[in-house]
């Protein structure tokens, strides 16, 4: 599956066509092979890289009239700069291999672009008719077609969140990631819902569980009755729904157990988001004996007359600092279920608790700064306590 | 903003208030006459043992503390000095 169908937009497919070397990499339109003029008079080659507006599979009109330069600052024929193109001179890198060093601006006189095809060859004829000056041969035609395709690309539609921010970099540090999410109740269809709009590498959804109208009130989305009625397993249901944009999860139709927990020694991270301590007694001491880091979460609510207090818990265990989230991670049995088991969760709470576990894993991975460097964090309703513990 | 004298005659073995205060767990008043509370004292006040599980499986937060910090997290070896109006949430954190 094309995750941009060239054929779909007709600008791409006219700069492809022309033919000029177009690509699309990390989201962005890539046409390499562009002549221009260094301050020393020499014709140079240099790639224009424009930030893509889409619509889902296929471009939508630019909304940014600037364009990115990977190369010197163009010259006019006789060596002087092209100073009507001037806009920013900041060597940025906007993914692995792509590299910009300028930006150029060139408003059309209506204000914008109509599509891509008018707002590269803009910028082409105007950089490369000065290359022409000297060598009338120079020119950003060329014969090799490259494929947009990439089959290593983790969503089923390009992220161009991250790369109108520039972010790719960023994000790529969740790249080489193995995600397992052990339970997808509340909490852990949240957790799936934030991270599979990142670009990890697999995403391994554990749960044994059928998907019924309770969980429909503190899941991501919004569930349709007819797919209630059949009462899916959740890792089918989840894997369905998210599978939409993100190419990498797998469904596994069972709880991890001591007969299976084996499947998680090959995870770089795990979400716990399960309930029962003895089966969560089993997984942290297999995660602890394979150095895998993972971050339990867990709420308790309770009513106090007519409303809801409580708190939120997120604990993270890391390899060589397994000691305070050992004590933090409750691991009692099922008694304490039976005893308080109204089970009282609500989907923002179920919410907020996926998003600082999240947050968690991204410091870890260098995505967000992290200072605190905190194993413990807790929410309390009523104070509206935020809490960071056991900091290194 | 409430508070209450929470300076102790040195080597004062049970820690008493001269006066009762009313603190909050989990919503509910409670009037205390001890000035500080460890952990499992403020356990007891949210969930009277017998309890169903260990004590380490408990979360105690506190707010208005008379002790700095005021706002904190209450260590099972640990304890906190109340003055009126401090508020405690105690609940166990399993929910998933």
């Amino acid at each position: 599956m094309s995750l941009l169908q060239l054929n779909l937009s007709p600008d791409l497919l006219r700069l492809r066509e022309a033919p000029y070397n177009v690509s699309i990499k990390a989201g962005y339109l890539v046409v390499r092979g562009i002549p221009y003029v260094n301050s020393a008079k020499a014709v140079c080659k240099g790639v224009l890289v424009s930030a893509l507006e889409l619509a889902g599979d296929r471009t939508a009109p630019p909304q940014d009239h600037t364009i990115m330069f990977s190369g010197e600052f163009p010259c006019h024929s006789d060596g002087t700069a092209m100073e009507m193109l001037r806009h920013q001179s900041v060597t940025r890198i906007l993914d692995k291999g792509l590299e910009v060093h300028h930006a150029f601006s060139r408003k059309p006189l209506k204000g914008r672009y109509a599509d891509y095809y008018e707002k590269v060859e803009t910028y082409i004829s105007l950089i490369s008719r000065e290359a022409a000056d000297i060598d009338p041969s120079a020119t950003a035609l060329t014969r090799k077609v490259v494929e947009p395709e990439d089959e290593e690309y983790p969503f089923a539609y390009f992220d161009t969140a991250s790369a109108r921010a520039e972010i790719n970099i960023v994000a790529n540090k969740l790249a080489t990631d193995k995600i397992a999410i052990i339970g997808l109740g509340g909490t852990g269809s949240y957790v799936l819902d934030l991270v599979a709009k990142t670009p990890v590498k697999e995403i391994h959804l554990f749960d044994a569980d059928q998907f019924s109208t309770h969980n429909a009130f503190r899941a991501p989305g919004a569930a349709t009755v007819e797919e209630l009625r059949e009462l899916p397993l959740k890792v089918v249901y989840f894997k369905s729904r998210y599978s939409k944009m993100n190419r990498r999860i797998t469904a596994h139709e069972a709880d991890i157990s001591c007969s299976n927990v084996d499947l998680l020694s090959g995870m770089t991270f795990v979400f716990l988001c399960i309930d029962r301590g003895s089966d969560k007694k089993i997984i942290v001491e297999k995660l602890e004996e394979y150095a895998i880091p993972f971050i339990d979460v867990g709420m308790g609510l309770y009513r106090s007359g007519d409303s809801l207090g409580g708190k939120l818990r997120v604990t993270t265990s890391l390899p060589g600092r397994r000691d305070s989230a050992r004590e933090a991670i409750p691991l009692s049995g099922d008694d304490i279920h039976n005893e308080y088991d109204k089970n009282i969760q609500i989907a923002d709470l179920n919410s907020l608790n996926a998003c600082l576990a999240v947050l968690r894993w991204k410091k870890l991975r260098g995505f967000y700064m992290d200072s605190e460097r905190e194993q413990l964090t807790t929410y309390t309703i009523d104070f509206n306590l935020l809490m960071s513990e056991d900091k290194a | 903003m409430p508070t209450s004298d929470t300076h102790q005659p040195e080597g004062h073995p049970q820690g008493h208030h001269h006066e009762e205060i009313t603190i909050i767990v989990n919503g509910e008043q409670k009037i205390e006459s001890r000035s500080e509370l460890t952990f499992v004292e403020v356990l007891d006040l949210a969930f009277p043992p017998p309890r169903p599980a260990p004590e380490k499986d408990y979360s105690i937060t506190f707010k208005g503390a008379a002790s700095i910090p005021h706002d904190g997290s209450l260590n099972l070896r640990a304890k906190v000095e109340i003055r009126g109006g401090t508020r405690f949430d105690v609940t166990p954190t399993i929910k998933s």
